[in-house]
């Protein structure tokens, strides 16, 4: 058989008894073999990045540690680990963020230790593992935030090109000397860019403006998007 | 598990079929169900249509949603 049948589990949690409970319970699993444990986040990317496990559980408690960025650290380090997000409860804000920073799948503390086992081996396959309660909520939560960017670039589409070169520095956090000195106009000019930019947005500053169109992945490509 | 009041009958479905029915707002379309559920799962787009629509189908031959020529999703019946 090409493919190692044995799944290598990194674990994370702060609790040193969690995790040894969970560690005796997984490796009774022909399949399962939990390689590393980590108590913090920080920790919990080192070990990934060295052990290149195929999945790792990690507390959504740890995500404090590095403001939430976690799950994306570790995807960028280890890019085929497939990430099992374990949190207190069903949290659907947690849920959403977690599957948003790359998360494959999320279990509670709460769930029987035999749906984590079961989860584990989902993720593994490829698959995404949500608890069934929270499904509806979360395909809700992701058809309004759809809505809510296809809202965004409707407004962006309102803009000309030059305004949209003004938006994504303004995003960056250019101030209008800086604009003008990136696109080689005068500060004047670039002001009234801005101001043209934030009437047609419908906001009143360069703050909601930035927060408007949100994450960086929608300004790939906002230049060229439209005339 | 779904309940008709009028019929008083008891539906068994599995999680996606009851996450389904809870988007056939009358406000949601089938294809936002579809992008959203690929968006989550990373199945094909085709699979999930094919899907999707077939679940819609069967939730409307157990009267457990309505279509309505406005709401291209259905809703669910009062």
């Amino acid at each position: 058989m090409d493919q190692d049948p044995i799944i290598r589990i990194l674990l994370a949690d702060r609790e040193p008894l969690f995790r040894e409970a969970i560690r005796m319970v997984l490796d009774h699993e022909p399949d399962l073999l939990v390689v590393a444990e980590a108590a913090k986040g920080c920790g919990a990317v080192a070990l990934a990045e060295e052990l290149l496990p195929d999945v790792a559980i990690l507390a959504a408690d740890l995500f404090d540690c590095d403001g939430g960025g976690l799950v994306g650290m570790i995807g960028d380090r280890a890019p085929a680990c497939r990430i099992l997000v374990l949190a207190p409860a069903e949290d659907q804000n947690v849920l959403l963020a977690a599957l948003e920073s790359g998360a494959a799948g999320f279990v509670t503390r709460t769930s029987p230790l035999n749906d984590l086992i079961l989860a584990i081996r989902a993720v593994h396959r490829g698959e995404a593992m949500v608890p069934p309660a929270m499904l509806g909520p979360l395909l809700a939560a992701l058809i309004r935030r759809r809505r809510e960017q296809a809202a965004v670039l409707q407004r962006i589409s309102m803009l000309t090109r030059r305004e949209r070169e003004v938006l994504v520095l303004v995003r960056r956090g250019a101030d209008s000397r800086t604009i003008a000195d990136e696109l080689v106009i005068s500060p004047e000019t670039a002001r009234t860019h801005v101001q043209n930019v934030l009437t047609k947005l419908g906001v009143h500053s360069r703050i909601e403006a930035a927060a408007l169109i949100g994450p960086d992945d929608l300004l790939d490509g906002l230049v060229e998007m439209g005339p | 598990m779904l309940h008709d009041p009028e019929s008083e009958e008891l539906h068994f479905v599995n999680a996606t079929a009851a996450a389904i029915w809870e988007l056939c707002d009358g406000d949601t379309e089938e294809s936002e169900m579809v992008d959203a559920i690929c968006q989550l799962t990373g199945m094909p787009h085709d699979v999930v249509e094919e899907d999707v629509s077939t679940l819609l189908r069967d939730l409307d031959a157990a009267g457990l949603i309505t279509w309505s020529e406005e709401t291209p999703a259905g809703a669910a019946p009062p």
